[in-house]
């Protein structure tokens, strides 16, 4: 078993790997009463188009496969479900499907042991009828028009069919009504056994928990034990070019206040992700963040309401995304456009950055399950823990932060334009 | 954990010791009655006073602040809590230990800052500073127009709204712009002068040099008024069913319904209350989420949410159109059985299996420690889970006879 100690922040993370390769995280803590047991798949929305297993060709699958086969495996053969099961041990129970992973969870007080031998027997065990496939097709296709009422997830969606090409990002999670529709109980298998795979999976687990008995009770299962194949997946490589699709786009939808996405695609450059990742959200909190110049002025001119921020994956591109709320939206793109392009930073606007960024990471490790979320990240973005991010976060200098800006294209961008229907 | 009240003469501190957590939390709370005229006042003078103090009068200079103090949190907000308003500050900070030397003492000096030295001159307020939170406030209430399920739940509580201490903002928009420079600076003096005054301190930290503090900064008398009756909305009127239909643009309606609960306020009724809609659509085990979402495919969500200080259970589901009528049904059906006592006494069992779950919890979050302590005082958790486990099927059968439903509201959003 690999400790990991995270540096400066008083907490390790233990790591086991079963003979099958599935990896295991887990974040002891004695002074909490809850924990969370999390098991995630490598699979996400973007996986549609790679070999399945047993197979030579690729695949096109629907999109939204990977979302309904998480509304699935809630459907369990013999046994109680999964809500079911949680009530009665009064535990809380869900999952969630993102463009990279599909995530299940089991989080409570008591019955630890229970909880974690019934999230592998969940994920290990499918059962599909084409009777209780027709009956989710009802209840995700309400779940897509909920989202369709969501101004803020149609702006997202617009947004994204402005910056890719290719690349899967560009698709909501859940698909389309029509996508939806056309999944079968043979799709849905053949995605089950090429991802749900001990060797593209990991295991998260965190709070009040006994290592040596948790290891016990996933080295023991039955189900797990039985998953032996040693398949890797192919999937399609995304050839997405930098270039954005489209620039500029202005749509009329039903709201009260103009909206403007302002999107900026750039490439990571040769450095670790985690650093470059943290310039990039310091460049941002610097320049237009609450404490900016920038914010300040244009508040004071009346010329912004809101304004915020935020960064995406998109393989070796990385997506920055500024929402602003504003009367006048030619003036602020103009003023973004001169804002992301005047690179020049000062070392004590990064120094404060730094206190801000370690403070941050202090207080994740307060809480359990936030420090699941950040393994689970973690895992996603690079493949392991980031054990020294406090020393990673202390080495963040002005020479390379000023290099890696001066190299960035800010005028590689989309913007969107949301205006009210009416006007 | 450890509780300790101080009665420092003018108001009392709370201090709730524990380990278990890196960080130190305060809050200060202002309570006074409600009065219509503060409803879209105590709104705007949150956002004012988020909007920096004297000394740091742009959010500018207070995120400079707060960065300084290693990534101090505040938040300042306003809630309706039954014939009640409160105003509160909070401040959350890192323990010096991950932090340096004298940060505590720096703190405490920036939260006097937040609550006593309002951006003002001569008696008013900076009048660019307001017409931004006006805009501001125009803005938020235009987002809820804009979302379905925000829009629906407004209208909801508005068509149930009977009484003047329900009234709710959004509906009252007029009235921002008719609010002065210098009524805010009047609200600022009517809250430190005329309200009950609570202090709280939750952390690892030594009660005596905190006290001190906290008394050498804040220079407060608390009004001490007897407000327990002020508590609670109660429903003694006589309830004449609402069913109402409005249209929306949308491609999902939003079917919602509310039940009025005609029952004392004690601990008892609390937990019945709180096991009566557990079974009915407090999680997916419920028989709202069961019958409605699993067995016949209706909706995606479908919940109801116990409102505790307004005696309201209020149910909430996103359908299509066209399964108007057969979710009415069902769901009017499952309130039904409910009352006539079809369901099980496993039922029952998970939900206090829940409510029990959720006591635990509460140990796990600065935050919920807090809440949990305003609102209930101090907890004894076994006399809690006592509590919890002697309620009877019978109990919750009476209370949902005591629940009676007040509201259907159908917002139809029918696009194709």
């Amino acid at each position: 078993m690999k400790e990991i100690k995270l540096k400066g922040l008083n907490q390790t993370i233990y790591k086991e790997k079963t003979k099958n390769n599935l990896d295991i995280y887990m974040i002891p803590y004695d002074n909490k009463e809850g924990f969370t047991v999390n098991i995630i798949t490598k699979y996400g929305s973007n996986n549609i188009n790679f070999i399945p297993k047993n197979k030579k060709e690729f695949k096109t699958f629907p999109l939204g496969i990977a979302h309904f086969l998480e509304h699935k495996l809630f459907e369990q053969k013999d046994g109680i479900d999964p809500f079911m099961f949680a009530a009665e041990k009064g535990l809380d129970c869900n999952a969630f499907t993102s463009n990279v992973i599909t995530s299940y969870y089991l989080s409570g007080t008591n019955h630890f042991d229970e909880a974690l031998e019934y999230l592998l027997n969940l994920v290990y065990e499918i059962n599909l009828t084409d009777e209780n496939i027709e009956k989710e097709k009802g209840i995700i296709i309400e779940e897509l028009k909920m989202y369709m009422d969501n101004i803020d997830f149609k702006i997202d969606l617009a947004m994204k069919s402005m910056l890719y090409h290719n690349h899967p990002n560009k698709d909501d999670v859940g698909g389309t009504i029509e996508s939806v529709k056309s999944i079968t109980k043979e799709d849905l298998l053949e995605c089950y056994e090429s991802f749900y795979e001990p060797s593209n999976m990991f295991m998260v687990i965190s709070g009040n928990f006994n290592i040596d008995n948790t290891l016990k009770i996933i080295n023991d299962n039955k189900l797990l034990k039985e998953k032996n194949s040693s398949f890797e997946i192919s999937n399609q490589i995304i050839n997405e070019p930098l270039k954005v699709k489209e620039e500029y786009k202005e749509i009329f939808e039903n709201i009260t206040n103009n909206k403007l996405c302002y999107a900026v695609k750039i490439p990571y450059v040769n450095i670790d992700k985690f650093v470059f990742r943290s310039y990039i959200k310091n460049y941002l909190s610097i320049k237009i963040g609450n404490i900016s110049e920038f914010q300040y002025r244009l508040k004071k001119e009346q010329k912004l309401n809101f304004l915020g921020y935020d960064i995406e994956d998109a393989d070796d591109k990385l997506i920055i995304y500024i929402f602003v709320e504003t009367d006048d939206y030619k003036y602020l793109i103009n003023e973004l456009d001169k804002e992301l392009s005047n690179k020049i930073i000062l070392k004590e606007d990064l120094e404060r950055q730094k206190k801000v960024q370690i403070a941050k990471e202090v207080s994740k490790t307060d809480y359990f399950n936030i420090m699941a979320n950040l393994v689970v990240s973690d895992v996603i973005l690079s493949n392991k823990v980031y054990e020294n991010r406090i020393d990673l976060i202390r080495g963040l200098n002005i020479e390379e932060f000023s290099s890696i800006i001066e190299s960035i294209d800010f005028t590689n961008k989309s913007v969107l334009v949301v205006k009210p229907k009416n006007n | 954990m450890e509780y300790i009240i101080k009665d420092c003469d003018k108001y009392k501190i709370h201090f709730i010791k524990t380990n278990a957590f890196k960080s130190i939390s305060f809050k200060i709370n202002f309570i006074f009655p409600f009065k219509e005229e503060y409803q879209i006042i105590r709104n705007l003078f949150t956002e004012y006073m988020d909007e920096g103090t004297k000394n740091y009068n742009t959010l500018r200079e207070m995120e400079k602040k707060k960065r300084d103090l290693y990534s101090a949190a505040t938040r300042i907000n306003s809630r309706r809590k039954g014939k009640l308003f409160s105003i509160e500050f909070d401040l959350t900070i890192l323990e010096e230990q991950y932090t340096e030397e004298n940060m505590i003492n720096e703190s405490i000096k920036f939260l006097k800052e937040l609550v006593f030295n309002i951006d003002e001159k001569d008696g008013q307020v900076d009048s660019n500073k307001l017409q931004l939170c006006k805009k501001n406030m125009k803005k938020v209430f235009g987002d809820m127009k804009d979302s379905s399920s925000s829009y629906a739940h407004l209208r909801t509580m508005k068509l149930i709204d009977e009484k003047e201490y329900t009234k709710i903002g959004f509906f009252m928009q007029d009235k921002i712009d008719e609010i002065s420079e210098k009524d805010i600076v009047d609200f600022h003096k009517m809250i430190i002068n005329n309200s009950n005054i609570e202090i709280y301190a939750i952390g690892d930290f030594d009660n005596d040099q905190m006290e001190n503090l906290i008394v050498e900064n804040f220079d407060l008398k608390s009004k001490n008024s007897d407000y327990s009756n002020l508590k609670f909305i109660n429903h003694e009127e006589e309830i004449i069913l609402k069913d109402i239909v409005e249209d929306y643009d949308s491609f999902q309606s939003k079917l919602n319904m509310v039940l009025k609960i005609k029952r004392e306020n004690d601990k008892r009724n609390n937990i019945i209350k709180r096991l009566y809609n557990t079974i009915l659509g407090g999680g997916p085990t419920s028989k709202l989420f069961t019958n409605i979402r699993e067995k016949n495919s209706l909706a995606y969500s479908c919940s109801s949410i116990y409102m505790e200080k307004d005696n309201l259970i209020s149910i909430k589901s996103g359908i299509d159109s066209s399964n108007y009528d057969r979710a009415k049904e069902l769901m009017i059906n499952e309130i039904e059985e409910i009352k006539r006592g079809n369901f099980e006494e496993k039922e029952l069992e998970n939900a206090k299996l829940i409510l029990l779950s959720e006591l635990k919890e509460v140990k796990d979050y600065q935050i919920a420690i807090l809440n949990s302590y305003i609102e209930d005082g101090i907890i004894n958790e076994s006399e809690e889970k006592e509590l919890i486990n002697s309620i009877t099927k019978e109990e919750i059968i009476s209370l949902a006879n005591d629940s009676c439903l007040a509201l259907i509201y159908f917002l139809k959003g029918d696009r194709p």
